[in-house]
Formats: C-alpha cells, sequence, structure tokens
C-alpha cells in the first residue's frame, strides 16, 4: 500500500505555533479531567473511605486485569451542565478488561450526591448499555446509589429513556446471552434495587450493600414499621434469605475477585469479523497532529496528514483520488484492523458526496469498518448547487451511512456544522463510537454564518418596518449571537450531553480507536433464549 | 589404607566425606532414600545403593539396610557424617561385628560418652568440673521436679541420649516444669528412642566454647584448638567461629588441656568435639561428640589439618603424626549456617525446589545441593555452611558479609538476612555473646519485610507484563488521564497496598505507592533477571526469579518471596 508522503515541515514558524496551540488544549483538557476524576467532595470521600469502602476508580483498578486499559465513556459528562458540580454525572463508565475478556463497566460514584441519577446520569448509563449490547461486552455494575436524584424526578422516571430503560436492557442483553452481574457496594434503593434483581449473577458487600425497594424511612412512612437498614436488605438477608444476592463478599476487594471470577467463567465466544493483518506504527509521530492542525479552524489542510499519523504504517489506498476531491476516502488499518476511512478535505458538493456514498457501500459489502473523519462546514450552497440536486446527492451519501451494516466509528477532528454531520455519521447515525478533538466545534452552523443569517433576517424585519438598525447594535446582536455559538458550539458543552463519547487528545486517537475496533470487529456467539434469566 | 568407603548420610556432609575419601584414593559408596536419588551426594559418589523410603527410618537411620549396603557394595568401612547414626553405639558394633571399619570411636566410648549420665561420672574422675545436675536413673516426674528444686532455676532438662538441642527444654520456675518435662520426654521418645532425661543448671549468659580433637590408636591425642559456638537459637548453632574472642590464652590453655585430659581418660580414638559451657572465668564440660561436627571446617580453617582425611588415616590404622606444637592458630574462621527456613514465621523449616543458589566463590562452601536441588521437608533443612577465613577476625567478618550479600538463594525460604544481621550486630563486632544472646534480641534480628524489595518486584511486575496490545500493553493505557493501578501484594503473611500511577509517555517513570509512602520510580530497567531503579533517587538493584505466581526479589543476600493478593486465590484449611 501507498505510504502517504507529508508535506510538513516540522520546523517551520507556523507548526511550531500550531503545536503549542493544539498541546495547551489537550492539556487544559487533561487539567478538567483531573479535576472530574478526584469525584466528590473531600469530606464524601473521607466518609466513604471510613468505611472501608474504594473510590469508584479505584474499584475499578481493582476489578480490571493488570495493565488492562480503560476506555471511558462520557468523561465530561454533567460537565457545567446544572448548577450542582456533579464531576462525571456521578457514574463512571467505560470499556476493561476483566479476566481476559472486554467488559463494559458502569459503577456509581457515591461520593457524588449519593451516587444518585440526574438525567445526565440516566443517560451515560444508558449509553454505555448501548456500547455493551452493539459490542456484545459483558456489564459489570458496581452499584452505589441512592437512585433518582428527585429534584429532577421528572426528567428521570418515565420516559422511554429515562431510568426503566436499565432494566429493559439488563433483561434484553441477558435474553441474548451477554453477562450482566451487579457488585452492590453501597445503597440499592428503590428502582436502583432491580440493577442488582435483573442481573444474571449478583455480589454484595456484607455489611455496606443495601437492597430494598423501600428505604427505612420510607417503610416507616408507610407502615410504621421500625427497621434498620442492615435488617431491611443487607448482604446475609439478601444472600441467605431472600436470594436476592447470590454472593456475599467480604468487602470491596473480596466482592471485585468473585465478579472476576464470574466474567472468567462466564464461557464467552467471538468470532472475528475483519482479517487481522500484522501491525506497524505509523512512520510520522502522533504528536505532529498538533502541527498539522491550524490555530484557526477556518483555515484548510489536507486530512490525509492527518491519516498519515493515524494509520498502521501510514499506508493509505485511496480511492476515486481524483474524484469528488473535498471527501478523501479510502482504505488502511489501524493495530492490523481494516479500516475504510471517510474524511473531509473541504465543504461537500455533490461529487464529493457521490464519492462517499459509492465508498460507503463499498466498504459495507466487503465488511470493512467505516471510520469518518469530520471536518465539514456542510454541504455547497446556492443557486447552481440545488440546481444540480446537491439535497439529493447528499440525501444518497446519508442514506448510505445511515444504512451501513458495518461498524462506524466517528472523531470529530474540526466543525461539525449542519448536515455535514449528518452526512459524517453524526451521533444519530449509529456510529459505534464517535470522539471529538478539543478542537472541535459542533453546532447547526457556524457561529460567523448564524450571526449574519440572523442579522440579516432581523435587518428585513426592520426594514419592512421602516426602521432602522444602527451599525454597532448590529455588531452587538450578531457578536451575541457569535458568543453563543461559540459555547455551545464547544466540545465540553457538547460532551456534558452526551453528544459523543468523550473528548480525546488528538494524539491517543489511534490507541482510541485500536481499543474500539479490536471490540466491534467481532461477533458474541450469542445464545438468544427470548427472556433474560429469571432470579429465583 | 581403606578402599572402599560407604558413608551413611546425605547432604553436605557426604559430599564432604566423598572428597575427602576421593583425595586419599579410597572409593566411595553413597546410600539414599527414595527422595534423594538425585542428590548431589549420590552424584559425587562413585557407586550408589538407593534404600528406599522417604523417612530417614526407612533408610538414614535403618542400621540392618546400611549393614547390607556396605556388605553388597564390598565396602571395607563406613562412616556415619553426622547426626543420623553417627552416634549410635549400636551401629557402630553391628559394623565391627561383620568385620567393617567403622570411622570413629569404639562402640564403647559412643556408648559411655552417649549417655550424658554416664559421661558425666566419667569426666569428674578426670578431674573436669561439670554443670551441677542431676543424672540418677530414677526419672519419676516428682523425684525429677524435685531434683530441679534443689539445683534451683533456671534449669535445663536434656535428652540423656540426645544432642542438636531435640529433647532439650530451659524450665525457669517450677511451674513450668511439669509441661516441660513432659514435652522434653515426648520429643526424646521420637528422636532417639529413649526418653531419659537429665538436669542442669542453666547459666545465664552462658558461653558455648567447644575443643576439636583428633587421636590415634596408639594413645596420641592432639587439639586443634576451640570453637566458639554461643550464637544459637534454641540450641541450635547458627554461627560458629574459630577461635573463640575474648578468652585470655590462659583460659585456653586450660580448655584444650581438659579436652584432651577427658579424650585420653576414655581412650578416645578418632575425630571428636567435647563440649564445655562457660561463664566468665570458669569452664564446665557438657558433653563429648564422638563424630565428626557440622562446624568442623573453621578447625579445617584456621588449623590447615583436613579432619576427615585424618578420620579416615586413623581409622585405617595409622599413627597421627603432628606434634601438638606444630599445630597453630592461622587468622580467623567463621562459619553461617544457611538454613531453609523462614525466620519471619518462627523459622518454620521450608521444603521446595531450590530455584537459584549461587555463593560467591571467597568463601568455603559446603553443600549438598545446587541450584535444581530440591529441598526435602524430611531431613534436616541446612542449604549450605558458608565458611570465611581470613587473617584477623575482622577481615573474616567483613569476607563473610561480603559473601552473603552476594549470595542469592530463591525458591525457599532462607535465614540470609538474619545471619547478616546477627554478622552485623555490635555485640558480633565485638565479639560479646552468649547463647541466649539470639534469643533476647530476636526481634532486631529478624528482617523486616523491606519496602524496597517489594518495590523492586513491582517495577519488575510492571516491566515485564507482555499482555498483548491494545488492550494489554505495559502502561495500561486511560482517556486524558494517568493510569493508576492497585495491587494487592501479600508478603510474609501480610497484605501490601499497592498504587502504582504511570505516564503513558514515560514507561520507564512512575510513582509506587507501598501502605501510603509513596515513591517516585526513575530509570527503571529490566534486563534477564535483573531489576533496577531510583528509587525517590535511590539507586536500587535486585534479581528476579520467578515462580508459580510467587515473585522472589533477592538483594543484598535476602529474598523476599511476594505475590499479587487474590482472596480468593487463597488456600484456607478450615479446621474448628
Amino acid at each position: 500500500m501507498q505510504i502517504i508522503s507529508s508535506n510538513i515541515d516540522v520546523n517551520q514558524n507556523d507548526f511550531v505555533q500550531n503545536m503549542q496551540y493544539h498541546k495547551a488544549l489537550s492539556n487544559n483538557l487533561k487539567v478538567l479531567v483531573k479535576r472530574i476524576a478526584l469525584g466528590g467532595p473531600e469530606k464524601s470521600k473521607k466518609r466513604h473511605q471510613s468505611r472501608g469502602k474504594l473510590l469508584v476508580r479505584d474499584r475499578i483498578d481493582v476489578l480490571l486485569d493488570e495493565g488492562s486499559a480503560f476506555v471511558e465513556l462520557g468523561q465530561l459528562a454533567g460537565f457545567e451542565l446544572y448548577d450542582d458540580w456533579i464531576p462525571g454525572a456521578g457514574i463512571v463508565t467505560g470499556i476493561g478488561r476483566v479476566s481476559g475478556i472486554e467488559c463494559v463497566i458502569v459503577a456509581n460514584d457515591a461520593t457524588v450526591k449519593g451516587g444518585t441519577y440526574y438525567p445526565i446520569t440516566v443517560k451515560k448509563h444508558l449509553r454505555a448499555q448501548e456500547v455493551a449490547l452493539e459490542n456484545g461486552l459483558p456489564c459489570i455494575y458496581l452499584v452505589d446509589s441512592g437512585g433518582a436524584f428527585l429534584p429532577l424526578q421528572d426528567d428521570v422516571f418515565p420516559d422511554k429513556n429515562h431510568f426503566g430503560r436499565i432494566f429493559y436492557n439488563q433483561a434484553n442483553m441477558s435474553a441474548i446471552g451477554i453477562p450482566q452481574i451487579a457488585v452492590v457496594m453501597g445503597s440499592c434503593t428503590a428502582g436502583g434495587a432491580y440493577v442488582p434483581a435483573m442481573c444474571d449473577e449478583a455480589i454484595i458487600v456484607d455489611e455496606q450493600g443495601t437492597i430494598f425497594l423501600g428505604g427505612p424511612p420510607l417503610v416507616k412512612a408507610a407502615t410504621g414499621e421500625v427497621v434498620d437498614a442492615e435488617t431491611l436488605g443487607g448482604g446475609k438477608v439478601h444472600s441467605r434469605i431472600s436470594g436476592v444476592t447470590d454472593h456475599l463478599a467480604d468487602n470491596d476487594q473480596h466482592a471485585l475477585s468473585i465478579a472476576r471470577d464470574i466474567i472468567g467463567s462466564s464461557n464467552l465466544m467471538y468470532t472475528s469479523t475483519v482479517v487481522h493483518k500484522e501491525v506497524s506504527a505509523p512512520v510520522y509521530a502522533a504528536e505532529e497532529i498538533y502541527g498539522v492542525l491550524p490555530r484557526n479552524a477556518r483555515l484548510p489542510f489536507d486530512v490525509r496528514e492527518i491519516i498519515a499519523r493515524l494509520v498502521d504504517g501510514s499506508e493509505f489506498h485511496e480511492f476515486k483520488k481524483l474524484y469528488g476531491r473535498t471527501l478523501v476516502c479510502g482504505f488502511a488499518h489501524i493495530a492490523g484492523m481494516p479500516v475504510g476511512i471517510i474524511a473531509n478535505n473541504g465543504i461537500l458538493f455533490s461529487e464529493s458526496a457521490l464519492k462517499g456514498a459509492h465508498f460507503i457501500q463499498l466498504c459495507d459489502r466487503r465488511g470493512v469498518p467505516l471510520l469518518f473523519l469530520q471536518n465539514i462546514t456542510g454541504f455547497m450552497v446556492g443557486k447552481k448547487y440545488e440546481r444540480n440536486g446537491i439535497a439529493k446527492d447528499g440525501a444518497k451519501m446519508v442514506t448510505a451511512v445511515a444504512c451501513a451494516k458495518v461498524p462506524k466509528f466517528t472523531v470529530v477532528i474540526g466543525g461539525s456544522f449542519g448536515a455535514g454531520n449528518y452526512a459524517m455519521c453524526g451521533r444519530a447515525y449509529g456510529a459505534r463510537f464517535l470522539w471529538v478533538w478539543p478542537n472541535a466545534r459542533i453546532s447547526v452552523m457556524g457561529g460567523e454564518q448564524a450571526a449574519s443569517v440572523l442579522a440579516t433576517i432581523k435587518k428585513e424585519g426592520l426594514d419592512s418596518a421602516g426602521q432602522d438598525w444602527d451599525k454597532t447594535e448590529q455588531e452587538s446582536f450578531k457578536d451575541n449571537i457569535r458568543q453563543q455559538y461559540e459555547r455551545e458550539g464547544h466540545p465540553y458543552y457538547a460532551s456534558a450531553r452526551l453528544w459523543d463519547d468523550g473528548v480525546i487528545d488528538p494524539k491517543d486517537t489511534r490507541t482510541v480507536l485500536s481499543l474500539a475496533l479490536s471490540v466491534a470487529t467481532r461477533e458474541l456467539d450469542t445464545r438468544d433464549s427470548g427472556y433474560g434469566i429469571f432470579r429465583m | 589404607m581403606l578402599k572402599k568407603l560407604l558413608i551413611a548420610n546425605r547432604g553436605e556432609i557426604a559430599c564432604r566425606i566423598i572428597r575427602s575419601a576421593k583425595k586419599l584414593g579410597i572409593r566411595s559408596v553413597a546410600v539414599c532414600s527414595d527422595e534423594d536419588r538425585m542428590a548431589l551426594h549420590v552424584q559425587l559418589a562413585d557407586e550408589f545403593v538407593c534404600l528406599g523410603g522417604a523417612s530417614a527410618l526407612e533408610n538414614y537411620l535403618d542400621m540392618e539396610a546400611i549393614l547390607n549396603a556396605a556388605l553388597q557394595s564390598g565396602a571395607d568401612s563406613v562412616h556415619p557424617g553426622y547426626g543420623f547414626l553417627a552416634e549410635n553405639a549400636a551401629f557402630a558394633k553391628l559394623l565391627n561385628d561383620a568385620g567393617l571399619v567403622f570411622v570413629g570411636p569404639s562402640s564403647d566410648v559412643i556408648q559411655s560418652m552417649g549417655s550424658k549420665i554416664e559421661s558425666k561420672k566419667l569426666v569428674e574422675q578426670a578431674g573436669v568440673p561439670v554443670v551441677p545436675g542431676y543424672n540418677g536413673a530414677n526419672q519419676e516426674a516428682s523425684i525429677l521436679e524435685d531434683e530441679a528444686g534443689k539445683i534451683g532455676y533456671p534449669i535445663i532438662i536434656k535428652a540423656s541420649a540426645g544432642g542438636g538441642g531435640r529433647g532439650m527444654r530451659l524450665v525457669n520456675s517450677a511451674s513450668e516444669f511439669k509441661a516441660q518435662l513432659d514435652s522434653a520426654k515426648l520429643e526424646a521418645r521420637q528422636a532417639f528412642s529413649d526418653d531419659t532425661v537429665l538436669l542442669e543448671k542453666y547459666l545465664a549468659k552462658a558461653r558455648h566454647i567447644e575443643v576439636q580433637i583428633l587421636a590415634d590408636s596408639y594413645g596420641n591425642i592432639v587439639h586443634l584448638f576451640e570453637r566458639d559456638c554461643s550464637m544459637q537459637r534454641r540450641h541450635q548453632k547458627v554461627l560458629e567461629e574459630a577461635p573463640a574472642p575474648n578468652i585470655s590464652n590462659e583460659f585456653r590453655q586450660h580448655i584444650c588441656q581438659a579436652a584432651i585430659d577427658i579424650s585420653r581418660s576414655v581412650n578416645y580414638e578418632g575425630a571428636g568435639t567435647v563440649e564445655f559451657i562457660c561463664d566468665k572465668s570458669s569452664f564446665y564440660f557438657m558433653e563429648m561428640n564422638t563424630r565428626l561436627q557440622v562446624e568442623h571446617p573453621i578447625s579445617e580453617a584456621i588449623t590447615g589439618i583436613d579432619l576427615v582425611d585424618w578420620q579416615l588415616r586413623i581409622a585405617a590404622g595409622e599413627k597421627l603424626d603432628i606434634a601438638q606444637a606444630d599445630i597453630k592458630i592461622s587468622g580467623h574462621a567463621l562459619e553461617a549456617r544457611l538454613y531453609a527456613e523462614n525466620p519471619k514465621k518462627n523459622f518454620m523449616p521450608s521444603a521446595g525446589t531450590l530455584i537459584t543458589l549461587s555463593i560467591p566463590a571467597e568463601v568455603r562452601v559446603d553443600t549438598g545441593v545446587a541450584s535444581g536441588s530440591e529441598v526435602s521437608r524430611y531431613y534436616d533443612p541446612m542449604i549450605a555452611k558458608i565458611i570465611a577465613h581470613a587473617d584477623s577476625r575482622e577481615s573474616a567478618l567483613e569476607k563473610m558479609l561480603g559473601a552473603i550479600e552476594k549470595t542469592r538463594v530463591a525458591g525457599v525460604e532462607h535465614n540470609l538476612v538474619f545471619l547478616k544481621n546477627l554478622l552485623n550486630h555490635t555485640a558480633m563486632h565485638e565479639g560479646n555473646y552468649d547463647t541466649g544472646f539470639i534469643e533476647r534480641e530476636i526481634a532486631e534480628l529478624i528482617p523486616p519485610t523491606a519496602t524496597y524489595d517489594l518495590l523492586l518486584g513491582m517495577v519488575w511486575k510492571l516491566l515485564a507484563l507482555t499482555q498483548p496490545l491494545p488492550w494489554g500493553g505495559k502502561t495500561g493505557f486511560r482517556i486524558n488521564m494517568n493510569n493508576s493501578q492497585h495491587f494487592n501484594i501479600s508478603a510474609d503473611s501480610k497484605i501490601f497496598d499497592v498504587v502504582v500511577t504511570r505516564n503513558v509517555e514515560q514507561p520507564d517513570s512512575f510513582g509506587i505507592k507501598i501502605d501510603s509512602v509513596y515513591f517516585e520510580v526513575r530509570e527503571a530497567r529490566w534486563q534477564g533477571t535483573s531489576v533496577s531503579g531510583y528509587f525517590n533517587n535511590k539507586k536500587v538493584r535486585g534479581d528476579i526469579a520467578e515462580s508459580g505466581g510467587k515473585v522472589i526479589v533477592m538483594r543484598s543476600g535476602g529474598s523476599q518471596t511476594m505475590r499479587i493478593y487474590d482472596p480468593l486465590k487463597q488456600i484456607n484449611r478450615n479446621v474448628t
């Protein structure tokens, strides 16, 4: 395969400045993540630990195999979303290897508002389950949660993708043989009680875990019965009397060891769906991505320079190189696994859309996973293009993207505006994983365009009413729009709302894709029984 | 001269005897148990007879079987080594009756010196003082208790037929007496099929000094000076030196002469040791060992005389042609006994495959095992004797310490660091210690779990992890974060909480927190079995052996065994 020739001069001033700029963006991201990873307030953490409980990230570290990677999902969820500071939305989710098998881990952080579910917490939990379902990964729920966050109960409780969906997912994954394992390491109240109850196997930590439909205060209010939490639904009660749990553990470590054992004996088999090649590193350093990306997002750059820093041996078999040149398509390998790459190199024209549609079909037919490198301001507009039917050509690409059955991956490496987001496999198009770089911007259109469009409309309205709009007022109106778009278009804003699976350091993209591809390019030998396992 | 010698022993002493036999052109015949078929002494000997069985009663203690082996192999002589049948008069007689030469004194001498009661009588007659005590035939518990009261506590109970500390109990007060007596008698019965005991006054801060003698059948007797064997744990010698430190020449002359007098009084023949218990200015006879002793090499080192060589020559009827005046003390020698035992677990013997055994060549090493050998639970857990000889006591100590630093042992627990701590102790340097020293200072001597060992083990574990990418790898990828990994390490029956933080970009630098103490690790390196790094700027290196999930870190003579703790992988024998 052709090794991509790089036209980047790493000693050039511009490159060096780009490097500094984008490195700083990544550093800023890491500073934020560090803060988020601290979890809840120090006081809560101390109290948590004083009970002999491990902190949520420590639990995950103990659960994982030695040296295992952990692909965290939705790290920034809930960031500046509510008035409350709820790091990671009070739940840590991700994929890691347990007893040699990649599992989805969903772990409540009891130090954040008692591990209660805000609307975004529910969304994050459901997203993790979706990842498990799509990739056939066992689920391990480390439960330590007070249930729904009551002040926001209307946005948590009743809707299709609210709390109830968690159990719906558990039942349906269990039905097709995706193990559902709960480790009850703290509270598991009300609806939360169903997490272990709906699991294939449940572990409870003695004198720490509790499970009940109604906690002691509710019991007292309802029936007047006075009972303490341990007697009502402690580990011994559920392991010896009720049968709600299957294993009684002495402490967190013990419980996590049992979980590891369960996974280790789960008899899961996967069949690879792709031909693996020997892995080779890209010939250009991943760090150079920082220098390739312009500091001004509106300036163009050759996306092949990015591809060259992501794929095995920087080798790229480009498809229709000379046609529809604003969309780069071609085959490559990442960590030995084949991918069909679709990357923007400018605005989408009819030809580019047609080329994209063709290439997507090609990959889908061959079973080659698709990787979208999204940097798109949208489709071309104007009389000439509308007349040539850019809408229907765009629709072809959107149709191809929507219907392609191969695993799709999207990385937003720059702008993500308008219908371009759809054609390039935005969140709505079912990418298995979608990541965003810190320099990305996501909105219905660019801030500048939005400001102009809205100002034009307003001016037309004022004009027709015979009113004047002075220049400074116009500018300040536009500035407000620009600022709104800058704020809402920011990747942190997007990620806080789980429009993606996380903001990642461009340098780590290859690693993240390798991990994601490795779980997506295989199928679980499912054993569909029609029903999830009934707890007896 | 003898033509063919059967060695009725195993381990280092069998090997040692075979070496001397070879030098004299005597063919050697080894005997062995089933377990020992591949043992070093079997390999070294010219031929061997397998006696079968596992426990010593079925082989090395089976007189008939050994006699048959000797007859069958055509041996004309039998060397008993030490332990097993070495001081068994019946065995010596059995061999003599069959027309074989027993390398050692006559069965009568063995008999009389072997009985603590009789030997004391003989010694007293020869004019040498003995420790106040009771050695009467009446073995009734009440009588014994009365006698103990008369002697005055503390007293010591000894198995009359005993040796090597077995059947020996220290009793501090009358209230302990009965229990200690029962336990001593039980042990004596098991070890020697004879539960006769004697009582002796226990001398506090006493020294154990013994004199090596060599006598031929023509009445020539010489001594090879004394050895100080006061470094004992539970009456087991740990570290010996020759000559004894801090004694006057006059004292030396007296004690050596006493040994010769005693030997002469019983017409002793061969190599023997007279053991004395000493306080500041006086010495009392304790017992005579009518055999070669474990610690004989230090006497060989300071005198240049090969004791086994002379044992064989005397047994063959040769005349001892060394004059006492020609035997001089040259320098100073130390012997350290390397045992397969765990000082951290009350010196519990440790059996298993010796993965690594390497002792530097600058010291004499007497051993019956090598890397790959099995250390059996059936026999004495001694791995090797390390003997350092130098011009002065100070340089001998230095030499021994240097050798221990460079020694590598893995596979079984061992006492190297304990020995090192002993050698480094002020009391050792001053030559000012007594038989109670180890017991008193035990807390200071038992090696603590060394943090640096755990750190090196962790580093090795981290560097050597070879899980396949992308999920494995060495650094455990995390999104936008440095990875931190939690380990529970179990070592010395304790569980250590270990947190490792790693920076994906610097695979040779990381942070390791062990039980809340943080170490910044730089330049971590791993090559072959060697691992090193800077831990909070202190350079540490060691060697690693791995076996069945255990990681063994060897550093400065010590070895620390550790494993990743998994609560489910514990073997619990729940006996109620």
